[in-house]
């Protein structure tokens, strides 16, 4: 203990360069970490968006990019599929539910969803949690519209407010489906998945405000009004994509099977679970790489430690010198060397993680707002407290080395010494 | 991996070699043993289809090596061999179990991290060029979330636990095969003991 006090002392007495070393190791620990959190924090975020889904079907494509446009609104879709193809699939006698997707349309930015009321009874996410409506109820008129949390954050929308879906996405959009506009009925509760980014609406209401766009744009005397719309067949033509659960998950393959080989039209029945496993497979890669810098940017951390130290030895031959000529054995030296390097790195790496805890309290409600991810800031996770340990004792280790040096050096070093 | 990768490339830089122990790739590795015992049975995947289930019997009556294969009798019996492995029988006896079997990883429900919910398959990536396997061949395996399995998508693993015949919950739906899964570790080969 009195080694420890020593070594404590004597870091006060040259606060300024190991201040500047506290605060390199404190960035490369946060950025470490931060990297580590990140990684976990996003595959945590994209797998408690699908749960209990058995599989999800769309037009013939890739797996990963119908994962990403069908449940996280990341992309564009490639092809829709045609609403015959959609009930044949959902008489298919495994099939328990489905909830059928019409994508393309947005509200200022935020997507907007076509579906039907199985949306609101069978979606799960965050691991079998139901959607909860935090206020109103699920659409049932044609212009009915649920909002996402995040959008009625957002927008300031509230119940009974009038909103206009824009035709295609993007902010700024010129082609409105302005003579159509939607009532606000229900808001959902806050997920923390791109379901809070969605404004919801029924396949009908899809339907209704393209009936006059049959010409890829409104055609001047050929519109059709609100009420209109409502007397005319509105059934789907086609949806995006579809959510299908299964009445047993050993039935996923033969179901999977019975969709890829569609005759009438293809396409493609993915396991939303094998298409994640895809996605860590290909920017497993790119976390590496980035986890393998942030390393590195540690090691340079630990150098600067290194260097300090070594320097400081220098100037530190006299006070060396007066600790062992009261007494100081040679290991009581090297501890305290060692000592002042291990405090130095958990001083660093607790700075470090305040730094992190403080960076992730900004940055959860912006990665919220802008990418529909909900960053959890927790405890930190075993792997974590592992990168910590492993810093902690390299720090231990880089004091090894000048401590060997003052441990070398003879009494008479520092008392013989030419000012 | 590369957590053990980055240290002993850190430990060997700081001429360190004594924190190589400190290993942060063990925690890749499946639960400690636990409550699996000697009662657990490896079997292998013919132990999922009934002994008596022979589609030789089929063809009693018939001289095989005497039917060309451009006989119309010749595409019948492989059409009814095709159905009878389709209706994949299941054994009642093996409800309840302990066993083990060895498999590729199908992941359903999982963290990123972790995969607690997964088919088992007896071959890989197969799915495009035929038929999946059928329900016989195909098992559900359930683990607690903490005793998820940390891996990746088709790895082979060796998963331990009580099996359970499942009957469908309506009258087409075919039965099938879960484990309530104690362990699920990587593959080793029979032979070489994995723990």
């Amino acid at each position: 203990m009195a080694i420890l006090s020593l070594a404590w002392k004597s870091l006060l007495n040259r606060r300024a360069t190991l201040f500047v070393t506290l605060c390199s190791i404190a960035l490369s620990v946060a950025l470490l970490i931060g990297i580590e959190r990140l990684r976990i924090e996003t595959r945590t975020s994209f797998t408690q968006t699908v749960s209990g889904i058995d599989l999800i079907v769309g037009a013939r494509g890739g797996s990963l990019p119908l994962l990403l446009y069908s449940v996280f609104r990341i992309g564009q879709p490639t092809n829709n599929l045609s609403w015959e193809s959609y009930l044949d699939l959902a008489d298919h006698p495994r099939v328990a539910w489905t909830i059928p997707l019409s994508l393309g349309d947005s509200h200022r930015g935020h997507p907007v969803l076509g579906t039907n009321q199985d949306y609101f009874t069978h979606y799960r996410y965050g691991h079998g949690r139901p959607l909860a409506f935090a206020a109103g109820k699920p659409f049932a008129d044609l212009y009915d519209a649920v909002l996402g949390a995040e959008v009625a954050r957002a927008l300031g929308y509230g119940l009974g407010d009038e909103i206009i879906v824009a035709h295609g996405l993007g902010e700024a959009v010129f082609a409105r489906h302005d003579d159509k506009p939607f009532r606000v009925v229900g808001i959902l509760a806050r997920t923390g998945t791109p379901v809070d980014q969605t404004v919801h609406v029924s396949l009908e209401a899809i339907e209704a405000i393209h009936i006059d766009w049959q010409g890829g744009a409104p055609i001047p005397g050929l519109t059709i009004s609100a009420e209109e719309a409502r007397a005319m067949d509105l059934t789907p033509r086609a949806i995006t994509a579809v959510l299908v659960g299964l009445d047993s998950r050993i039935a996923t393959f033969r179901v999977q099977r019975f969709v890829n080989e569609y005759r009438q039209e293809p396409l493609l029945a993915i396991l939303p679970g094998v298409a994640l496993a895809e996605l860590w497979t290909v920017i497993g890669v790119g976390e590496r790489a980035l986890l393998v810098v942030a390393g590195f940017v540690v090691l340079v951390g630990l150098f600067g430690l290194l260097t300090v130290l070594l320097t400081s030895l220098n100037e530190r031959r006299r006070e060396m010198a007066i600790l062992r000529s009261v007494g100081a054995r040679p290991g009581h030296v090297f501890a305290l060397i060692v000592g002042e390097a291990g405090l130095v790195t958990l001083l660093g790496t607790l700075l470090g993680m305040a730094l992190l805890y403080g960076l992730l309290f900004i940055a959860q409600p912006l990665v919220a707002a802008h990418l529909g991810l909900h960053l959890a800031i927790g405890w930190p996770a075993a792997r974590e407290a592992a990168w910590l340990a492993l810093i902690l004792t390299a720090g231990l280790a880089t004091g090894l080395i000048p401590a060997y040096r003052a441990y070398r050096t003879s009494l008479a070093d520092g008392l013989t010494m030419r000012l | 991996m590369t957590t053990r990768r980055l240290l002993l490339f850190a430990a060997t830089l700081l001429m360190l070699a004594a924190c190589g122990d400190r290993d942060g790739g063990q925690m890749g590795r499946g639960e400690p043993a636990g409550d699996i015992d000697e009662t657990v049975e490896t079997i292998d995947w013919d132990a999922l289809i009934p002994e008596d289930w022979r589609p030789e019997t089929l063809f009693a009556g018939y001289d095989i090596d005497e039917i060309d294969d451009e006989d119309p009798l010749a595409q019948t019996l492989m059409d009814k061999l095709l159905a009878l492995w389709r209706e994949a029988p299941i054994v009642p006896e093996l409800d309840g179990r302990r066993i083990r079997l060895p498999g590729f990883v199908v992941p359903l429900e999982g963290d990123g991290v972790r995969i607690w919910e997964f088919l088992l398959v007896p071959y890989f990536g197969a799915c495009i060029h035929v038929p999946p396997p059928p329900a016989n061949q195909t098992v559900h395996v359930v683990t607690e979330p903490e005793r998820g399995y940390r891996g990746a998508l088709f790895d082979t693993v060796w998963v331990a636990g009580t099996i359970r015949v499942v009957t469908g919950a309506t009258e087409l739906a075919e039965a099938g095969y879960r484990i309530d899964a104690m362990r699920v570790t990587p593959y080793v080969a029979p032979g070489v003991r994995d723990d």
